[in-house]
């Protein structure tokens, strides 16, 4: 895969202030790109360098090959921008509002009602097309500027904070339009401190801290990456949790075991300073002893605690 | 042409905008009073002019009938005042119709949404004057009546119609334009406003008492080059007045009606000024060259500033 969206040594201040630090990050074609960080990071100024909102200090930033500071035009064809406001025409209705920005895109009037019933019944929406946008639900805006955003086919998304102020069931909804849009071929880039959306969406993420990018990278790598020490639960099936015992007593890496009878079973749970091949081979180990076992399972770590270890809590 | 019109028509911002003006009552309420309050001005006019035309009436079979001279004094009472009320109108309340258009795009937080658009900064900043200059254009047609009844009693040409009617679309333009600029870089509606009275009203109204008052002095002979100056210094102080005079519409329009009265030419003739004869143009051509060169300039900097990325 190749990058769609490249930022290199992006520097952008505000008077005394530096909002962006000389960050430098790539996005696959096709990817989805978390971008993490508390409020005040530079998430938004580098979204709205990004889509020509803003003209940076210094840094490159290229979108499908196109500089967005000498190929504006071109740069804009090719995103779709949702940002963290909603930006309605509170006296038009939702057909109007996505009409209106149809022909802001130059698509010819013959084709905006097929155009515009795909996208709400994609965003679904259809049911309230004829209502005034002001009346509608916080998720249905929300959906209404994706639709809106995706009017004329771009090949990428920018969602600023998509997610913030929505309830649980309209952000699961908005997360499994997403994943759809992803699968549509379209490459989404979206900023968040919503963890748990870009834990579950994202398949790489930077985290942004005062400007600065403290990490970056696949999700599941900087997982691993991270990982110090890994917590493991397994299940004994009756009362042969000694025989289990016995055999962590012989694994240096193992710490802090502690078991519990649940249901006439023993379940036992440890930390373990070890890497994939060393689980592997304490399994092995457990198995080779006798122990019974009925379950194994390694507790993954969540990005909030990623996130937590990365950051220090600095707003530039 | 086929290009521009398809342009103009299929504008969404300026479909959008007169969608939004011509939604609901709002627009007919705003046509009724309008139409209302400048019926009750021509009643006015009429009663009060009428009232002294007639003197010059006589009595024929039974009854007043009013002479050619009269019906004509009415005709022109009734066309000059509904056109300089306009003129006054359009200057105080075309820049607020357009100052609204840019800056309310970015409080209610669109702004940025449209100019992401493949949309180019000059279709947004011609499709919200062309919107307002619709919309102001329909309030100056729906007063053609009044100038239909002018031209009924006679002492008003064809001419002097279409010529008003150039004048008042030249001022809605230029008036527009310059709400459109304020528009542009104000930060609020309410600030927007408030520069565009700071900047038109002193001058609507300085205008014409810095012309009282040059024409206190000159007739005071309190300032010794009023009295018979050299012919150069008649020439540059003639064209000064002029170009003075010709910048506000309101006494643009009076010094028109002056001019073409005095004259009887509709543009150019030689008058004794400070006692030299002066070649002078009719404020009226003043004026429409001044419209259109500073209405371009103020549009051209307003798509500037649309089309700019900003650095905060």
């Amino acid at each position: 895969m190749s990058a769609i969206i490249t930022i290199e040594n992006l520097t952008k201040s505000f008077k005394q202030r530096t909002a962006v630090d000389g960050i430098s990050f790539s996005i696959e074609r096709g990817g989805i790109f978390g971008f993490v960080g508390p409020n005040g990071a530079g998430k938004t100024t580098t979204i709205r360098i990004l889509t020509t909102l803003l003209q940076a200090d210094s840094g490159t930033v290229l979108v499908d090959g196109l500089d967005v500071r000498r190929d504006i035009a071109a740069v804009r064809r090719r995103l779709g921008y949702v940002p963290d406001f909603f930006g309605l025409y509170t006296d038009m209705t939702t057909w109007e509002y996505l009409e209106f920005f149809a022909g802001c895109y130059h698509i010819p009037p013959v084709d905006h009602p097929a155009l515009i019933d795909d996208l709400l019944e994609l965003v679904d929406l259809t049911h309230r097309r004829d209502d005034f946008v002001d009346g509608l639900s916080r998720g249905m805006k929300q959906r209404l500027g994706l639709a809106r955003a995706l009017i004329h086919d771009p090949e990428i998304l920018v969602l600023d904070e998509p997610a913030a102020g929505l309830d649980p069931r309209a952000r699961v909804e908005f997360r499994a339009l997403l994943k759809e849009l992803q699968q549509m071929g379209k490459t989404i880039f979206f900023s968040s401190h919503i963890l748990a959306d870009v834990d579950e969406l994202c398949t790489d993420v930077g985290i942004i801290e005062a400007g600065k990018m403290v990490a970056l990278g696949n999700l599941d790598e900087l997982r691993e990456r991270l990982k110090r020490q890994r917590i493991i639960k397994f299940t004994v099936i009756g009362e042969n949790v000694d025989a289990a015992l016995a055999v962590l007593s012989y694994v240096p890496q193992v710490s802090q075991v502690e078991q519990r009878q649940v249901n006439g079973d023993w379940e036992v749970s440890l930390r373990f300073g070890g890497d994939k091949q060393a689980v592997s081979a304490l399994i092995a180990k457990l198995v080779h002893a006798g122990v019974p076992l009925l379950s194994f399972s390694e507790e993954t770590e969540s990005l909030e605690d990623m996130f937590m270890q990365l950051t220090e809590g600095i707003v530039s | 042409m086929a290009t521009f019109w398809t342009r103009f028509k299929n504008n969404p911002v300026l479909v959008n905008e007169l969608r939004s003006r011509m939604r609901g009552r709002r627009a007919f309420w705003v046509l009724g009073v309008y139409l209302l309050v400048l019926s009750g001005l021509m009643f006015t006019i009429y009663m009060t002019v009428y009232q002294d035309t007639m003197a010059s009436s006589y009595y024929y079979a039974g009854q007043f009938q009013q002479s050619l001279e009269a019906a004509s004094t009415l005709g022109k009472a009734i066309f000059y005042g509904t056109n300089l009320l306009l003129l006054f109108g359009v200057t105080l309340v075309a820049p607020a119709f357009t100052a609204s258009a840019i800056v309310s795009e970015k409080e209610r937080q669109t702004f940025d949404l449209l100019v992401i658009t493949a949309l180019p900064a000059r279709d947004i900043v011609l499709g919200k004057l062309s919107a307002v200059l619709v919309f102001i254009g329909l309030l100056l047609l729906a007063t053609l009546p009044f100038q239909g009844m002018a031209y009924f009693f006679g002492g008003v040409a064809f001419s002097d119609i279409l010529l008003a009617m150039l004048l008042l679309l030249l001022t809605t333009l230029l008036y527009c334009s310059w709400g459109l600029f304020v528009s542009s870089f104000a930060r609020t509606v309410t600030i927007a406003n408030m520069i565009n009275y700071v900047a038109i009203v002193p001058m609507l109204l300085g205008v014409p008492f810095l012309l009282f008052l040059v024409g206190v002095m000159s007739a005071g002979a309190a300032i010794s080059v009023f009295q018979h100056p050299p012919f150069l210094v008649a020439l540059v102080l003639s064209y000064a007045i002029l170009l003075f005079v010709s910048i506000n519409p309101v006494s643009m329009g009076i010094a028109s009606a002056i001019f073409v009265q005095e004259t009887g030419s509709y543009v150019f003739s030689v008058e004794k000024f400070f006692d030299a004869n002066i070649p002078i143009i009719s404020p009226w051509v003043v004026f429409v060259v001044f419209a259109v060169v500073v209405s371009y300039i103020l549009i051209k900097a307003t798509i500037s500033r649309v089309a700019r990325v900003p650095r905060m």
